[in-house]
């Protein structure tokens, strides 16, 4: 039996955005309040109760997108839920960056990468996730078009 | 093509739906669960009588020893009766204790923080949430969690004055909430001695356990 792997930039793209999404998901779960007082740290003008559903629930949101788009189950639906949270974190991580709010994004755990302060500091700021995050809702746009493209070409 | 894409989107919502219920329902179990789990109740309020109640007035001319204050706090009756109130000492600079010339707050080790904590030259903020402060903190620390209510905000700030020496830690040098804290504490609220203590919690029980170690030895 052969066993072929598509290779493709396509599938690339999916596996990096599916273990993007799993490892953001695992470094807040590790650490739920950490995260909960991340979100905190962004100032939006919600109520309590909210940004702690946002808390408790988002990690694992993560997760189920990213299992999901690494296992192309419910590809559509993972993508569509990729797009609405990356677009979140644009939205929060821009209106901090523009208050000049000196706050971590929370996003990532990135001590296992044995970065020093410096280096921690700058990838974990709010510019450098504002960033990111544009880069992560571009690649999550692509292969929603990509993958949800067929039955709108038939339509065409 | 509009109808297309609405009918690829309303064929979208259930799955969609099915995921947000599955998210809500792994996360309030995963951290009702765990010890350091984000309660979904309102038994975050109870904090209020632990963080700063009694309500402490800091000299105009020294700094109050809130470590033995909370000590005798939390061993009612242990006191000798007659016993005064700890005497305000004058403040001595220790210029080891320089705020570091990084961008942002002064960070302070733990083993730079200690002594300023043992003479009551500083105020120890704890950042975490009350759950993990309630279970265990560093001694004389007071809790003013990152997701304070309005209310406990306006008793820190009728407690300390915005001057105030303020340390503000929080887990250890992975949690941010201290830095966190600290920016609000600064830009929002008016004080304007903020440092933090980027080792936390864990800095401080490491130091101190290899302390004990040493001193059995």
């Amino acid at each position: 039996m052969k066993i072929t792997v598509d290779l493709s930039f396509k599938t690339i793209l999916r596996w990096a955005l599916g273990f993007l999404l799993i490892w953001a998901a695992l470094s807040k779960i590790a650490n739920p309040q950490e995260f909960y007082g991340n979100v905190l740290g962004y100032s939006l003008p919600l109520p309590h109760f909210f940004l702690r559903l946002v808390a408790v629930s988002l990690p694992w949101l993560e997760i189920l997108c990213g299992f999901m788009l690494l296992s192309k189950y419910r590809l559509e639906a993972a993508l569509a839920w990729t797009i609405v949270l990356c677009a979140i974190f644009v939205v929060a991580t821009g209106q901090a960056w523009a208050r000049g709010l000196e706050i971590s994004c929370g996003c990532f755990n990135l001590e296992l990468l044995g970065f020093g302060p410096a280096e921690m500091k700058f990838f974990q700021s709010v510019g450098f996730a504002f960033f990111r995050a544009i880069a992560l809702l571009a690649a999550a746009c692509y292969l929603f078009r990509d993958y949800v493209r067929p039955p709108l070409a038939i339509a065409k | 093509m509009r109808e297309q894409l609405t009918t690829t989107i309303q064929g979208l919502v259930p799955t969609a739906g099915l995921m947000l219920a599955a998210s809500l329902l792994l996360g309030i179990a995963y951290n009702s669960s765990s010890p350091l789990g984000v309660r979904y109740t309102a038994s975050e309020t109870k904090r209020v009588s632990v963080n700063v109640s009694p309500p402490v007035t800091i000299p105009q001319t020294g700094y109050f020893n809130q470590t033995l204050s909370m000590a005798f706090e939390e061993l009612p009756g242990t006191m000798p009766a007659g016993a005064q109130p700890v005497v305000p000492v004058a403040p001595t600079v220790n210029p080891s204790l320089a705020p570091t010339a990084k961008p942002g707050f002064p960070e302070l080790t733990w083993a730079q923080v200690k002594p300023l904590v043992g003479t009551s030259k500083a105020i120890l903020v704890d950042a975490r949430l009350a759950s993990a402060y309630q279970a265990g903190h560093i001694p004389g620390a007071v809790s003013l969690p990152i997701n304070f209510t309005d209310a406990e905000m306006a008793a820190f700030k009728s407690t300390y004055k915005p001057d105030s020496p303020l340390i503000v830690y929080c887990g250890s040098a992975s949690c941010h909430m201290a830095h966190d804290l600290a920016q609000r504490l600064a830009s929002f609220h008016g004080f304007t001695n903020v440092k933090v203590m980027p080792g936390g919690y864990v800095e401080y029980r490491q130091a101190e356990s290899q302390t004990a170690a040493a001193g059995g030895k």
